[in-house]
This record gives structure tokens, sequence and C-alpha cells, in this order.
């Protein structure tokens, strides 16, 4: 199965896979109004480490078992036996961040949902873009160190 | 045997039970698979009930797999049946109604039942426990029933103070009853518990620590208060019971099937009788830290077991590699996430112990022989499953002490080699 | 200008903001490595000090917004003809430090181009022009000694010993860019894509790092004033040996390399200390003749075998047909002249801009010494210098160069901006650079890519004109100067470069 690889050794740490990741997942899909207009304001599913002089952006495996999947208290989570990716149903997530716990890749973050007027945090991870043949922040990565490999 | 269509048996429907059947399905489709389980209700989310009860989640929200789970893997459901007993000779089980069904593997996930020890007064109305669905909604509407509703609930370990919450936010008056020094105890250190403890006051909650429920009173058959052991009363018309949970053993008395304290299981989740297997709560197996067994009672380690357990009843060969207790808990919408070791530390026994506090936030590592065996984070968490990587690979982190709880803590603290091993190969 | 010396406080570029665009994403903050852009945590903004930034444009191309524009600072002295901004500001910052201002990159200053005064011929009519889609065109090119004349044996077969030649596909090679002044993944960009070209990569003065061996049947070994890196096994890895003795960016002077690029890698490949100055003498100290020359040149010839051709590379300087010819006469198969365009990854900037000539005048001058002398079938020919674009190299042959060498192109295809830091070392591209961050922003799999898709693009607008000129093999085309007529040149440029005035 097809799923994101970094390659450390050629991040340049400019974060354009968290500006695209965060764009792809807004509603206007525009880097501008999603970062300054939209509320709540998406967030990144990837996360740029950066100590220099090292950088790499790390995100969810879609792990064959994963673990995010077996800690997860209501079925929020689940693998999709299809197409093997996990997917995370954001509306049912209650936000018990079993997941952030469980995940060894720190690859569940959290990002805030409005639900009737309320305002609730439920987790956020990488859903590989399903609308895209490529993930965008795989497209975005000036330097190929992000690539979207089935590595078996 | 049916033409060689294995059958499959499992007691419990809950987070294990899932777990086997998906992996027993995904390497016998054939097979008959069976879950048997005294409660009438397709799978829940066993641990958000306090969460149902005060209407935080609404029903769709509490089942644990779609409707169709069952009908898609082909199982069937005798829910609403309570096991009678096991019979390992005539491989069978035994229902109340005399109904029995064969099997050729058997999973025993019956999960836990509340501890309820005998306290005066507590039999009749107005008392309750806190472990089921309908643990739920017997008390939510109870409460929905009176106004004013005041309730003490005993134990402050993490499903007193679940219920607890849920109370408050229903409005009602409640008060928490400790035997031990402070709320947690077998999940937090007591910096982490009094600042949880401080969270709970700060909304509302009342906690007494350090003294217990002696007797429950009643005018009339109705509660009215309790009394407690250092001589205190509380007022109250409502009690809920929750010092613990134990092994829900009774299906497996007069098996043969060995019990300790939960039913004891070898590595392939496997009990003394072959072809019987146990998983999740019920279960005692071996944990990953101290290396002996024990009964560890978290989502995460019953569906690993469910998973191990399935592989192995469908003729796979899979070995537990050992639980490791963590939780992740909120109360009033702040966290706590501790993973592994965090209370038992000798420091003449090679522990040492890292701590950062700063405002709101308190982290703390524990390192045994320069090895990480535990972490607790309170009021940031992201990204804590790394060190549950760390932890799971032994790894020495005492040359990265001074990083290891920083915010910005992640993949590039650790050794390249790790690194590459974990990021490079498919999850 | 807060602690800062105001006469050095003339700064070149404005970093212009908008910030109703910013998205505090901090791609130019991490980007810039010269330390221009910055985040305020407290403000929740991104800023930049202006003083710092060199025009590269790393930042600007970065920004997901596009909300970053690098200005000329508008700041203006009083317009003067004679004072330019460079020459004032120049000035101030001497006075301010007492020493030689060094930068990078070609002569930038504005000396008639004469590439941009040549036309090319066409057919019309008389002579069909050769479609290029439709009929093959040869590009390939030899390089080395050319027999005399040629015999040929009953069975058709050249019976004559040739000299060991160069096999090129397109007569375009990559110049020499010594390993330490541009970086390994420079290196192995520029390697793969000449393998997969089927030409040449140089190594310049700083050997080949072993993991580039398997490139060596691709490479030109260079041996220059300080023997870096020189051993048997590097002579015998590369394909051609190249004898260094001036380089067109700075004729007469030699290399520095100072000893804070001087890592690991570097130090082994140099076969020097971690941590020392290289430092290349600005002659070889054992050669101060043509016969000198000889000695070497015929030294590498012995050392191996006599199986490649040795090429020696000079800067091109008023003499340089009189001294092509002693090489030629020395032995040497290829003479490379390095015009007054050519780069360096540090140079006095008085002598970047002042010293040699360009490379066109000294093709058309080489070339017709050498006819005169009746040798130029002894030695082939190439240029190197500031080579632009496809019609530079046409014309180039056309003058008289066998074929090219091209470097500053070559970075420009992997990012380089021309911002003329290179001997700073930051190199925001990640090409002059050996800080093992910056170093990571050429990933050699797109370098090769962009390296291959550039020659063959050039190499596709050669044939093209090839065609209109009804010639299908470059060949054809070399030393062919009556393709070329001249435009706004004087009588005596016209003579010099051997072309005539357009219309004639």
């Amino acid at each position: 199965m097809k799923v994101v690889y970094p390659r450390e050794q050629w991040c340049v740490a400019c974060n354009l896979c968290e500006v695209a990741c965060m764009t792809e997942h807004s509603r206007t899909k525009d880097p501008l109004k999603a970062y300054l207009t939209e509320r709540p304001r998406p967030v990144s599913r990837t996360k740029v480490e950066y100590r220099p002089p090292l950088a790499i952006s790390v995100m969810c495996r879609h792990c064959a078992e994963a673990e995010c999947v077996e800690a997860c208290k209501n079925g929020t989570l689940t693998r999709n036996e299809e197409t093997g990716r996990i997917e995370l149903d954001q509306d049912r997530c209650l936000g018990c961040w079993m997941c952030i716990m469980a995940c060894p890749y720190g690859a569940i973050g959290q990002v805030a949902m409005h639900v009737g007027g309320e305002e609730r945090r439920v987790a956020n991870k990488c859903d590989l873009c399903p609308d895209r043949d490529v993930p965008a922040c795989v497209a975005a990565c000036p330097n190929r160190a992000l690539v979207f490999e089935d590595r078996g | 045997m049916n033409m060689g269509v294995k059958r499959y048996v499992i007691l419990g429907n809950s987070y294990a039970g899932v777990f086997a059947i998906e992996a027993i399905r995904k390497r016998d489709t054939q097979g008959e698979i069976t879950v048997i389980s005294r409660e009438p209700y397709h799978v829940y989310a066993r641990a958000a009930i306090h969460e149902y009860m005060d209407g935080a989640i609404d029903e769709a929200r509490m089942y644990y797999r779609d409707k169709d789970f069952y009908d898609r893997h082909r199982v069937t459901t005798l829910l609403g049946s309570t096991v009678a007993g096991i019979s390992p000779r005539e491989s069978s089980v035994v229902l109340d109604s005399g109904q029995k069904v064969h099997f050729d593997r058997l999973m025993i996930s019956t999960g836990g039942v509340p501890i309820t020890p005998p306290i005066h007064g507590s039999e009749g109305p107005g008392m309750f426990t806190f472990t089921t669905w309908d643990d739920a909604k017997t008390l939510r509407d109870w409460i929905k029933g009176r106004k004013g509703a005041r309730a003490v609930v005993i134990g402050g370990g993490l499903i007193g103070l679940q219920c607890a919450e849920g109370l408050k936010h229903m409005g009602v008056d409640v008060t928490v009853v400790e035997l031990a020094d402070y709320v947690l105890v077998k999940a937090l250190d007591q910096i982490a518990a009094q600042r949880v403890q401080g969270w709970l006051e700060e909304n509302g909650l009342r906690i007494v620590t350090g003294d217990t429920v002696e007797s429950v009173l009643r005018v009339k058959g109705r509660v009215t208060g309790v009394r407690l052991k250092g001589g205190g009363r509380l007022k109250c018309d409502t009690v809920v019971l929750s010092i613990g949970v134990r092994p829900n053993t009774g299906p497996v008395e007069g098996s043969g099937i060995k019990v300790n304290r939960g039913i004891m299981v070898d590595n392939g989740m496997q009990t003394n009788i072959q072809g019987i297997f146990a998983a999740g709560d019920v279960a005692e197996a071996e944990d990953f830290l101290r290396k002996r067994a024990d009964v560890i009672p978290i989502i995460p380690i019953a569906t690993m077991q469910g998973k191990i357990a399935g592989s192995n009843m469908a003729g796979e060969r899979r070995t537990y590699p050992g639980g490791l207790p963590q939780n992740a808990f909120q109360f009033f919408g702040r966290s706590v996430i501790s993973i592994g070791n965090v209370i038992f530390i000798d420091k003449n026994d090679g522990f040492e112990e890292i701590v950062r506090e700063e405002g709101e936030v308190y982290r703390k590592a524990v390192l045994k022989d320069g090895r990480l065996v535990g972490v607790l984070s309170m009021n940031y968490i992201a990204r804590m499953g790394i060190y549950n990587s760390i932890i799971r690979a032994r790894m020495d982190v005492s040359g990265i002490k001074d990083r290891l709880l920083s915010d910005s803590f992640g993949f590039l603290d650790l050794p390249k080699t790790f690194r590459d091993e974990v990021l490079t190969r498919p999850g | 200008m807060l602690y800062k010396n105001p006469y050095n406080n003339y700064f070149d570029y404005v970093v212009q903001r908008d910030l109703d665009r910013c998205i505090r994403c901090k791609a130019c903050v991490t980007q810039c490595s010269y330390g221009a852009n910055f985040y305020d945590p407290d403000r929740e903004m991104i800023y930049s000090l202006d003083a710092n930034c060199v025009g590269c444009m790393r930042c600007s191309t970065f920004c997901p917004t596009d909300c970053i524009r690098i200005v000329r600072n508008p700041d203006a002295f009083r317009p003067n003809a004679n004072w330019k901004d460079n020459n004032i500001k120049d000035l101030y910052k001497q006075a301010g430090t007492g020493g030689i201002i060094i930068t990078g990159m070609g002569n930038d200053k504005p000396f008639t181009n004469y590439w941009e005064h040549m036309v090319i011929d066409a057919c019309q009519v008389t002579n069909p022009s050769i479609d290029p889609l439709r009929e093959p065109m040869e590009l390939k090119t030899f390089l080395g000694r050319k027999p005399e004349r040629l015999e040929i044996g009953r069975d058709g077969d050249i019976t004559t010993k040739l000299a060991p030649q160069l096999v090129l596909e397109t007569p375009i090679m990559f110049s020499a860019m010594s390993y330490g002044s541009i970086n390994y993944n420079v290196c192995e960009s520029v390697a793969r894509a000449a393998r997969e070209l089927g030409t040449y990569w140089n190594t310049g003065e700083g050997g080949l790092p072993k993991a580039l061996y398997e490139y060596g049947r691709q490479t030109i070994v260079q041996c220059a004033s300080g023997r870096f890196g020189v051993s048997p096994e590097y002579l015998g890895a590369g394909a051609a040996i190249e004898i260094k003795i001036g380089q067109g960016a700075k004729p007469g002077i030699g290399g520095h390399l100072p000893g804070e690029k001087v890592l690991e890698g570097i130090s082994e490949t140099r076969m020097i200390p971690v941590g020392t100055d290289a430092i290349s003498p600005a002659p070889h100290h054992d050669i101060y003749s043509i016969e000198d020359l000889k000695q070497l040149i015929y030294a590498l010839k012995e050392a191996t075998r006599y199986e490649k051709p040795v090429s020696v590379k000079i800067a091109a300087v008023h003499n340089v047909a009189a001294i092509a010819s002693g090489i030629a006469r020395a032995g040497a198969d290829i003479i490379a002249v390095d015009g007054f365009r050519g780069g360096t990854g540090a140079a006095p900037k008085a002598i970047r801009d002042n010293v040699g000539i360009p490379i066109e005048v000294a093709i058309a001058a080489v070339d017709e010494r050498l006819r005169q002398e009746g040798i130029r079938n002894e030695v082939s020919l190439v240029a190197a210098g500031g080579f632009r674009n496809s019609s530079d190299i046409v014309k180039a042959i056309a003058l008289g160069a066998d074929a090219v060498y091209i470097a500053t192109s070559a970075l420009m295809a992997l990012g380089c901006t021309l911002c003329q830091q290179c001997h700073r070392g930051r190199c925001a591209w990640g090409i002059t650079t050996n800080d093992p961050e910056l170093a990571r922003r050429v990933n050699p799999e797109i370098g090769t890519e962009r390296l291959v898709g550039l020659i063959r693009a050039w190499s596709n607008e050669i044939k093209e004109m090839l065609g209109l000129m009804g010639i299908n093999s470059i060949e054809s085309l070399k030393g062919n100067r009556d393709r070329l007529r001249g435009v706004g040149l004087s009588e005596g440029e016209l003579q010099t470069l051997g072309i005539r005035q357009a219309g004639t």
C-alpha cells in the first residue's frame, strides 16, 4: 500500500508540506484564507521536526496493525479493509486522546471543529488526501523529501 | 468437527472480542464464529459511558463498530445470554437457558466486574455501580428524576472520578470519597494526582481523601447520607460504588481453567487448556516492564490480546509482546497521559526521575538504568506516543535527558539508526 | 543601523513582505541562510533584516503565498556616471575593512558581449535547410589529437594508429568545479548527468570522492598547482587528465579553499588534514616554460600508459594564441581556454572584473593561430567562460571551438541565482556550501534531471540551428566563420573575430 515516507537526507525544513496539508484540509483550499480567516483554523497533519542541521516531516504510516486503532475508545479510528488506509471519523471522535498516547510515530494531533455552534477538539491525522492522486504534502515538497511509495 | 470448519466461540462482546473476530476472519473465512454476551447491546464503547450519561455523546457515537459489523464478519451473536459453565471435556459452553454451544476454539473475554464489598445499608435503591452502558442509563434516569440531587462516589479511581465528572455536568452536587491519601493512586504520582484533584475542586467537586464510607444511611429505605469511617457524615441521595473492578472469572469456575487474579494465559494467550484462550480485562498476561503476569485492564492491551488470541485460534503462532500499562484521560477539558511505570520508583534500584514543571504543564520521565520506563504528562500531550516506541525499544535515553521532556522532543533527538528503522519502513 | 558603522550600511536589497498575505509558515525564515528573515514570537510576525539580504531570492521562491518581493534598495546616491553605486559601496567597505574584496561567480561588468553582436546565417532557396525532426543530425564530437592523414586498410578499416579521444554525444561538457567549492551533492548531480548525456564532467582541483569513482569514465580529472587529490588511482580513474594552469575568473592567481570548508570528505579526497587551508599556488612550481609543461604532460601520459588524452586549461589572456600554440607543441591533446566571464567560487573582485579577455575573441585568435601554424588538427579546442544558451555555443563552434565547457549555467540549472556569495560558504541554494543543512538542498535526483533537461534542450536547439544552416553534422560547423556575421562591431573587432560585417 502506498503511503508517504520522509527522506530525511533531503528535507530542507521549508514547512511547505505543512502549508499544503493545512490548505488541502481547509474548506477554501486556499492557503491564505485557510490560515487567516477560516475558524477553526485547519491544522497540518504532518509535523516538520527541525533541529538544525536536521529536519524531517513525520506523518501517519497507516500501519498494518495500527496502535491508534487498537487504542481508540469508540471506533473513531478504523482500518479500511479495501484501501488499507487508517481512517479517522472526526464526527465520532470523543477527544479522549488514547490515539495520541498510542501512536508510536507521534503522528496524531488535535484540531478544533465546530459542531452545532460549539467548538470541540478532535483527533487529526493524515488521510493521504483522498481527493488527490498524490498527497498534497508530497506534491508540495520541493526537494522530494517526501515520497508516496509502496514499500510492501 | 463439521467438514473441517472450525467453530470459534467468544465470550464477551467488547474490545478484545472485536479484535479477535477481525484476526480470525483475516485468516479463516470459513469458520463459524459465535459471540456470547450477557449484555443485550451491539458492541459499544464501554470506556465512554460517563460521557453518554451526561449527554456529551449520543447513542450513535457509543457503538464501537458499524451495525453491520457482525454480518460482515459472519458472526452469530447470542446477546443477552449468560454463561452457566464451560466444559473443556465436551468442548462446550453451557448457557443459563440450558443451551450448549460447542467450540473448537474458545476465547474468554468477559471483562471485569465491579468490586462490591459489604457496606451496611448498601442494599436497596439509590445505590449504583458504574461499569456498563446499563449502569450509565440507570444512573442517568435516577438523577433525571430528582432535583438537587446529591451524590457520594465511593472510590477516587479513574471510573469513580469520570462518573463524578459526569454527574457534575448533570448538575449533581458530588463528593468523592477516596481511602488513599490522594486520588488516582494507581495511575499517577502524588503531584499529578493533586493537580487533578485541584481541577476537580475548581469545578465544584468535593474530594474527601484518607477516609471511606462505613455505612449508607437510609430513612424509610431512601438514602439520606453516608457515614464515614473517620466519623463524618455526608448528606446524599445517591451513592455510586466504584472502588475497583476485578476480572470476571465467574464463567470459568469449576472448568479447570487456571485462575490467579485473572485467567492465566501463556504468551500465545492460551489458558492451561489447549484450545481455550483468554484476553482483555479478565486475562492475566505478561507485563512488558515487570516481566511477570498481571491483569492490566486497558483498551490497547485488550485489543492487542484479542488480536493475538484470535490469530492463534485461527492457527497462526503469534506471541504476545507483553502489555505496557498506559492511559489517557481528561477532566474538565484538561488532559493527562501516562505510559509505563510512573509510580514505583526506587532510587536505590537504578531508577531516576526527570521532572519538568511549567505553569499548567507537568511532565515526568522515569528511567531505569538509563532506559526509559515511564512518562507522565499533564496539559501537554502532543506526540506522546513516541515515548511508547522508546519504552518498547528499551532505549537508553541517558544521553538525551535534557531534551526528553521538551515540547519539541521528537525523532530528531533519537539515534539515526532508530529513525531510519522506524520511519522508512511500512508501519 | 544600530551598532553598525554608517559607512557600511548601504545595503543592496530590501525584503518587502505583504503582511496581509503572510501565513507565518516560516519558509522564508528557515530558507534564508544569511539571517535576513526572522520570526518574532512576541508579535507573531515575520520581519526582515534587509542589510543581510544578498538578493538570492530563495525566500521569495519558497513563499507559498507569494507575499515576498526582493527589490533593489531604492536608497539612491546622487547619480554620477563616474561613481556608480558599486564603486561607492566597495570603497566604503574597504575603508572599513582594509581588505581585498572577495566575490563569487563571473565578471558582471558591462563589457561588450560579442555573442550579442554576431548573427547566424540560414539557407534560403538555393541550398536547402534540413529539418532535424526528419533527418539525422549529428552532434557527436571527438576531442583529442587527430592524425594528419588516415590510412584505410583493404577491408575498409582505419589502419592509422589514433590518439586517445574523448567521445561526446553533444559538444557540451561540465567545466571544472572542485569538490569543496561545491558540495558532494552537486558533484554527484553533475557526474550523473554527464553519464546520462554521454558527455564529461571535470573534478576541478578538488580530487574525486571515492563514491564518485563509478563515474570515472565520464570524468576529466584535474591536476592543478596544489596537486590536491592527485594519485595514481585518481589519474587512472578518469577518462582524461587536465592540467590546470589558469582560470578565466582569476587569471594569474591561485586558489584558496579556507580551512573551515575542509571537512571530513573533502579532507580525504584532497589528501590534506581536516581544517587546513587548501592553497593552490598561482603558478605550478615545476612549470616555468613550455618545456616544463611538456614534461608534466608526458609524465601524466606515461603514468596512464598513453591511454588518456591530456588537456591543458588556461585563462584567456592577451597572448592566448601564442600560449596555445606552445601548449599544442608541448604535446597536449586538448586545450581548454577560459574566458573572463567564467565563474569562480572566490576571487578578488578587482581581478575578476578587470583581468583576462572575452572567450569570443580568444577562440577566434587561438583557432586562427593554430591553423596558420598548421597544427590545428593536433589539438582540440574547448572554450569556457560564460555560455548562457545554445546560440552562444553554436557561435563558439563556428568561431573555431570543438566543444564548450559550462559551469555557471549548470549551477543555475541547480538553482543558482548568481548572487555572488559563493565565497561565504552559506549558499542558500545549497550549491557552494558544505554546511550539511544547506547542502541537502540539492537533491542529486532532481539535480541530475535538471542538468540533463538543460543540455537536452540546448542540444535540440543546436540541431535546429544546424538544420537551418543546411548542416547535418556539428563537425561541419567547426571554424565555419562564414556562417557568422557581425552587427555593430568595429573593423578591428570584425577582423579579430575573423567574421564579416552583416550585409556583406
